[in-house]
């Protein structure tokens, strides 16, 4: 898959207890929500965060942290790859039957 | 239906207590995610794009109405409020906490279900003809052989940890509900010249990377020598399928390497090595497993009913469902009623909890309690009388699920894709929706007549794309969903695997192409008569090509 070389950089990983989609924050905790996500400006600076990441991984908070690359619009990041949006937004279906 | 006897029950909740016990060592880091992660894969457990993705083994795709309203308790309470039926006859709930699933486990073992075995390199559930022990054209019920395979695979020591997963369908007779030919084994009921049941053998069938039909490898195999013959397959594979490389790790690769003749003699020789032994399948053994699955007691009636045609004549849209979701059943003045979990504009195999039960409340009213799962995601009540059916489509309407499209255009199957799916490189819920709205008309699906769409959204093939009339599969191109359409493909007894017709088409243009191929066949069909595929056998992909892609 195509990444743009050297595009800005944020942690993610899945919640031990419930699997949910969190994001590595500036303060080296995780948040479901991608607007607290610290923000590396590139894949090198990004090594710091999953080294942070991996502790978290190793103290059974969070399960397989990886980086993505996001683009940023009025400081906003939003991730770059489809797969990730929606790893961040949720399906793009209703999560649920119509009839529900 | 089959009964747990206490050996059942003590194993299966042996294996809660284990699991319970993995899950709180994982939680409190006694394991970690390497150690932990195949000890939850055996126990059904993904982790997919959102959360963690339980599937539950329906075996055979036999429920009863108490086990369905587990699974709507389990929907309301641990999940969010939904189910999702398979192609492989099983349930998955897209939302559970890890926490949560040794209760969830505990609760589904109070109505003798599991989650074992529906992951890993062993060998799946068991999956049947969806109208098994109802159907008018069958040799014998495929559910008790599906059974005595479930129990003989459960945990087998030698077949835990094959190249690959390993997948066995049976079909009850000729006409292949179960796509047999697209299994690693797949089972056809047969009848040798002296009137004895057996099986024909298919073997190394599957979709993915690589689809392959089946290879024959054997005409009949009497019943007793079932477990024998079975495991003399599994003994050639375990020793001769690869393991270097997990995409040509299936048996299907070992037939295509290795060849027919080989692998016959090589299973052949084993099989007259352990034919007499301890897998001999004795008559009482078989008869003792069939004595669950008898049919109930069906009062007996006239053929046509006369409540049936009153209705008929009296509400259209009763008389349409009738024609398209209800079929014969083998015994006179009964029938089978599919429920489609394709409504249109809806998420193909979704259920809430609240339908769950309504199907649950109907099977009791009107169905012997019986329930069944399709390998095309939607449910059946084997047993009904026709003098019932008005009611049951009016308890189906209030639930929202008369919908009235089995085996048309909107009756598709799909995979959850990129919208759940760790392994999906496109969506495939949102293409279908917009297809199902495209064609959603009943007068234009009942115009287009039998036809059968099939989306994956990526190339292990879940949505069965291979094997779909039309088949669509979606990929990445550059980070854009691209879908490529393949025509021709068929899972039953006719199989074949669908021809890529050209280049794939963006999100935007994928509806319009479908459109365009309904319309080819629509101006080139002999008559209204002729279904789509058979148009396609007669005329080949050339005028479908030309309308996507234009003349050479």
């Amino acid at each position: 898959m195509a990444r743009p070389p050297k595009s800005s950089q944020i942690i993610t990983a899945n919640r031990l207890i419930d699997g949910r989609v969190v994001f590595l924050t500036q303060d080296l905790s995780w948040s479901s929500d991608l607007g607290n996500a610290q923000v590396f400006p590139d894949p090198a600076s990004a090594e710091g965060g999953i080294k942070s990441a991996q502790t978290s991984a190793a103290n059974g908070e969070i399960v397989d942290p990886y980086a993505i690359s996001v683009s940023l619009t009025d400081g906003r990041a939003a991730p770059t790859l489809l797969r990730e949006r929606i790893r961040a937004d949720g399906p793009t279906i209703e999560a649920g039957p119509k009839a529900a | 239906m089959y009964v747990y006897d206490d050996f059942d029950h003590a194993f299966v909740g042996a294996r809660v207590a284990q699991f319970r016990d993995q899950v709180a060592r994982r939680l409190s880091g006694d394991l970690t995610e390497d150690q932990f992660k195949p000890l939850r894969l055996m126990n059904g457990v993904y982790l997919q794009l959102h959360a963690y993705m339980l599937r539950i083994a329906i075996p055979y795709g036999t429920l009863s109405s108490r086990q369905m309203r587990k699974l709507a308790h389990i929907g309301r309470t641990y999940d969010r409020g939904f189910g999702h039926f398979t192609t492989r006859q099983n349930l998955q709930f897209n939302w559970p906490a890890l926490k949560d699933i040794p209760d969830i486990l505990t609760e589904l073992a109070e109505v003798e279900m599991h989650a074992i075995q529906t992951s890993g390199n062993c060998i799946r559930n068991v999956t049947a003809d969806h109208f098994a022990g109802a159907a008018a054209d069958e040799i014998a019920d495929p559910r008790p052989y599906a059974e005595i395979l479930r129990q003989w695979s459960s945990l087998h020591p030698e077949f835990s940890y094959l190249p690959r997963k390993f997948k066995i369908a049976i079909s009850g007779g000729a006409h292949d509900r179960a796509a047999i030919r697209f299994h690693d084994i797949g089972l056809q009921l047969v009848r040798n010249a002296a009137g004895e049941i057996g099986f024909s053998v298919y073997i190394g069938g599957g979709m993915g990377r690589t689809p392959f039909t089946a290879w024959h490898l054997r005409a009949f195999l009497p019943e007793s020598d079932l477990l024998a013959y079975t495991e003399s397959i599994l003994r050639v594979y375990n020793l001769y399928g690869r393991r270097d490389n997990k995409y040509k790790a299936r048996i299907k690769i070992l037939m295509h390497e290795a060849g027919l003749d080989t692998v016959r003699a090589q299973v052949e020789e084993e099989f007259e090595r352990i034919r007499t032994g301890v897998l001999n399948l004795p008559a009482s053994d078989i008869d003792r497993i069939k004595a669950f699955f008898r049919l109930p007691d069906l009062a007996e009636k006239p053929a046509v009913s006369v409540a049936e045609a009153k209705a008929a004549a009296q509400d259209a849209a009763f008389e349409a469902w009738v024609a398209t979701n209800v079929t014969a059943h083998k015994v006179p003045g009964y029938a089978s009623v599919t429920i489609s979990l394709k409504p249109i504009g809806g998420i193909a195999g979704d259920a809430t909890s609240a339908q769950m039960d309504a199907v649950a409340d109907l099977a009791d009213q009107y169905g012997y309690g019986e329930i069944r799962v399709s390998h095309v995601q939607n449910l059946i009540l084997p047993h009904v009388a026709r003098d019932d059916l008005k009611a049951v489509y009016d308890g189906l309407v209030a639930a929202e699920l008369a919908t009235a499209n089995i085996g048309l255009i909107t009756d598709m199957i799909v995979c959850p894709g990129l919208d759940y799916c760790a392994l999906a490189n496109a969506r495939s819920i949102p293409v279908a929706q917009r297809i199902s709205e495209a064609f959603g008309a009943q007068a234009k699906q009942d115009d287009i007549g039998p036809l059968q769409i099939k989306i994956s959204g990526c190339i292990n093939a879940c949505g069965h794309h291979h094997v779909g009339h039309i088949g669509i599969l979606g990929v990445d191109r550059k980070g854009e969903e691209l879908y490529q359409i393949t025509l021709g493909g068929a899972a039953d007894e006719q199989a074949a695997v669908g021809e890529i017709v050209g280049p794939g088409f963006t999100t935007d243009e994928i509806v319009g192409a479908i459109e365009t191929v309904v319309e080819t066949y629509r101006d080139i069909r002999s008559g209204p008569e002729e279904a789509f595929i058979d148009t396609y056998r007669r005329i080949g992909p050339k005028p479908f090509k030309e309308a996507l892609y234009g003349a050479d």
